[in-house]
């Protein structure tokens, strides 16, 4: 029997993504359950109406895609299209809740705000967040928390049996790295990491919560929710004043602390806990990081003291230090008001926002950006160029660097960081482009455009329900290209255009 | 003529009066006082907004968090005065409305560069209250249909997959 390949291509695809719906059909049993202890009736309706219609999805996907799972092995083109068409159904199918609330003024803001969850990047839309329910905030920092790990983590971890395949999507999602030789034992260990931060930090900012003054009941899920948006460098806030609601000076350290480490790249956190400490210091992305790091705060701080914008040192600490590295790791707590950023910060202050944004985090974590390991092999790249250059031509040197393991820094590294860095620079160009078009001061519009591309969340205040549409659906595109790092989106498109191409040409025949 | 007089000079007293009355009545908006930070620091200034989210104790001085429909701020008050707020705004309950007079600062030294009111007067001008929330027909019959699909969607599903 002969058989059609491109069908199988498409059913394939449809049967992980049906598992990966049924995954997040699964997840909203948090926010149902946090809406029955509140009592906060509409809102459970909402979360059931909602979880049946992604458990119905999720079905149909998976039987229409069942016959193709035992015949065909999941190919590289699979493996891509999964993760980036699986975040495209599940931004729709996450925003039900949300427009059933009633807190969006659009399905538009609703995509916008899932979206902005799923990449950890925390720029918002929703009306009225202060009066928001609790079914609602589970929700949205459950969405960033899973958007952190990856989708196609939880999948792999929990729904799909046949790993063979699974590398493939995982990388797909943006992540590459393996800490064990299985990739659904990876999945595992990125969870149990997880798990076992979200304990300790949750518990850290409860107790916190409560010396702060929150009633222990709220404290626990203020803290649950601010531990989640930190691990996952996602910058969501159950309340519109984001950090500053808190006015705790200790609250916002523990949060400094576990975005900092929700930043660094997963196979650290397994090395570190494998026993090796040294790996800290040795490794290229973190040896990038905290150079980066420390220039952008000690700059920032020079400039804003010397305009007298914040003139002690724990006010520059605060002010200054966390936003620099809440942007640096692209989570967005923000604990100044946007507009302060174009008032207050200047020029030069926006442009060290901009330039910390757009290098971001590390590779393989929650965090966005160009990655401080593409940062790191580039400017290795640069210096080994130079050394050759002052050396005899005759001799053969080879140059490595160290990320978790040594590697040896040859060409076709430094492209393919290079080519992800111009893609970067160039939806950060189109952003920016965009903003002013559309009548933003340059300044706003870069500094929205480095937070979207960069899945950062800190806003100046360009973000709001009343920007233009095109605006929005261009942000959410460069959230999801940033997120998934260009290839499986580009994969996508290709697949599709590829199939567009063969029904045309059927067509014409 | 005398009446005449009468009614230009009760004329003259509303023109005088009803303004002054205007002025008392007005408050500053939370969203100026981010825009425009400068002509507002260090001065006292009234703002009135609903309380949200719940106190923030911190011993004799109390954070009180308002939101008056243009953004949030935070307000350092004497913990005597936040206890003559009893609701707090959040998706159930309307927060007390309270007027409250104080000194705004874009960068308090006090609280590590904080933007904040110091308050110094506060009045509550409007209770609040619980916000009734009656379950949607809607939603509950809605959420009845795609319980039943759902079931019956499962079972074909557990059927296949067994076969």
């Amino acid at each position: 029997m002969k058989i059609d390949m491109k069908a199988y291509d498409v059913r394939i695809i449809v049967y992980y993504i049906g598992y990966i719906i049924l995954g997040t059909a699964a997840a909203m049993v948090l926010p149902m359950a946090t809406s029955l202890f509140y009592r906060e009736w509409n809102i459970l309706l909402d979360f059931i109406i909602s979880c049946c219609i992604s458990i119905d999805i999720g079905i149909v996907f998976v039987l229409l895609g069942k016959g193709a799972a035992n015949k065909v092995r999941v190919q590289w083109k699979h493996g891509l299209a999964i993760a980036s068409l699986s975040w495209v159904i599940l931004m729709f199918l996450c925003a039900i809740p949300y427009v059933l609330a009633g807190d969006y003024f659009s399905f538009l803001d609703a995509c916008f705000d899932v979206i902005s969850g799923f990449t950890t990047s925390g720029l918002i839309l929703i009306q009225d967040l202060d009066h928001v329910s609790m079914g609602i905030n589970m929700w949205r920092h459950l969405i960033t928390y899973i958007g952190g790990q990856g989708m196609v983590v939880v999948a792999l971890s929990f729904l799909v049996k046949d790993s063979a395949g699974g590398y493939k999507m995982y990388v797909g999602e943006g992540k590459d790295i393996e800490l064990v030789p299985n990739v659904k034992g990876t999945a595992k260990i990125i969870w149990i990491i997880s798990i076992i931060y979200l304990v300790i930090g949750t518990l850290a900012l409860w107790i916190d919560g409560i010396i702060i003054g929150l009633n222990p009941v709220s404290s626990f899920f203020h803290g649950l929710f601010i531990y989640m948006s930190s691990w996952s460098t996602g910058g969501f806030a159950p309340m519109s004043q984001n950090i500053m609601y808190y006015h705790s000076l200790s609250y916002e350290i523990i949060t400094l602390l576990f975005f900092i480490i929700g930043s660094f790249n997963f196979g650290l956190h397994y090395a570190i806990w494998q026993g090796n400490r040294k790996e800290i210091f040795k490794n290229i992305e973190t040896q990038s990081f905290f150079i980066t790091a420390i220039v952008g705060s000690f700059l920032a701080a020079i400039f804003l003291s010397k305009t007298h914008i914040y003139n002690n040192a724990i006010s520059i600490f605060r002010r200054v230090i966390y936003n620099v590295l809440s942007a640096h790791t692209t989570t967005g707590f923000e604990n100044v008001y946007a507009r302060q950023f174009a008032s207050d910060w200047g020029s030069f202050g926006i442009f060290v926002m901009v330039i910390v944004m757009l290098i971001g985090g590390s590779a393989c974590s929650t965090a966005g950006g160009f990655k401080g390991l593409r940062i790191g092999v580039l400017f290795k790249g640069l210096v080994c160029d130079v050394r050759k250059l002052l050396r005899s031509e005759s001799r053969v040197s080879i140059f490595k660097y160290h990320h978790i393991k040594d590697h040896i820094l040859d060409d076709r590294i430094i492209k393919s960081s290079s080519l992800i860095i111009i893609c970067y620079i160039l939806i950060f160009v189109i952003g920016t482009g965009i903003g002013t078009f559309y009548g933003y001061p340059l300044a706003d519009a870069a500094f929205e455009a480095a937070s979207v591309s960069g899945n950062v969340g800190l806003t100046i205040g360009v973000t709001s329900p009343s920007m233009p549409s095109v605006l929005k659906i261009y942000y959410i595109f460069a959230m999801y290209l940033g997120r998934l790092e260009f290839i499986s989106v580009f994969a996508l498109i290709g697949f599709a255009l590829g199939g567009i191409k063969r029904k045309w040409l059927e067509f014409a025949r | 003529m005398v009446r005449i007089c009468k009614i230009v000079l009760i004329s003259i007293f509303l023109c005088i009066i009803v303004p002054l009355k205007c002025n008392a009545m007005s408050y500053t908006k939370i969203d100026d006082l981010i825009q425009k930070s400068s002509e507002y620091n260090n001065k006292t200034i009234t703002i009135k907004a609903e309380a949200i989210g719940e106190p923030l104790n911190r011993g004799s001085f109390t954070w009180i968090n308002v939101n008056d429909g243009s953004n949030a701020i935070g307000i350092w008050m004497n913990s005597d005065e936040a206890k003559r707020i009893l609701k707090y705004g959040n998706y159930k309950e309307r927060g007390d409305v309270i007027e409250v007079t104080g000194v705004y600062h874009k960068n308090c030294t006090e609280h590590g560069g904080d933007v904040d009111i110091h308050a110094d007067s506060i009045r509550v001008t409007e209770k609040g209250y619980f916000k009734n929330e009656p379950i949607e027909k809607i939603k509950a019959e809605l959420a009845i249909m795609f319980i039943l699909t759902t079931v019956l969607l499962s079972s074909i599903y557990l059927k296949k997959v067994r076969s």
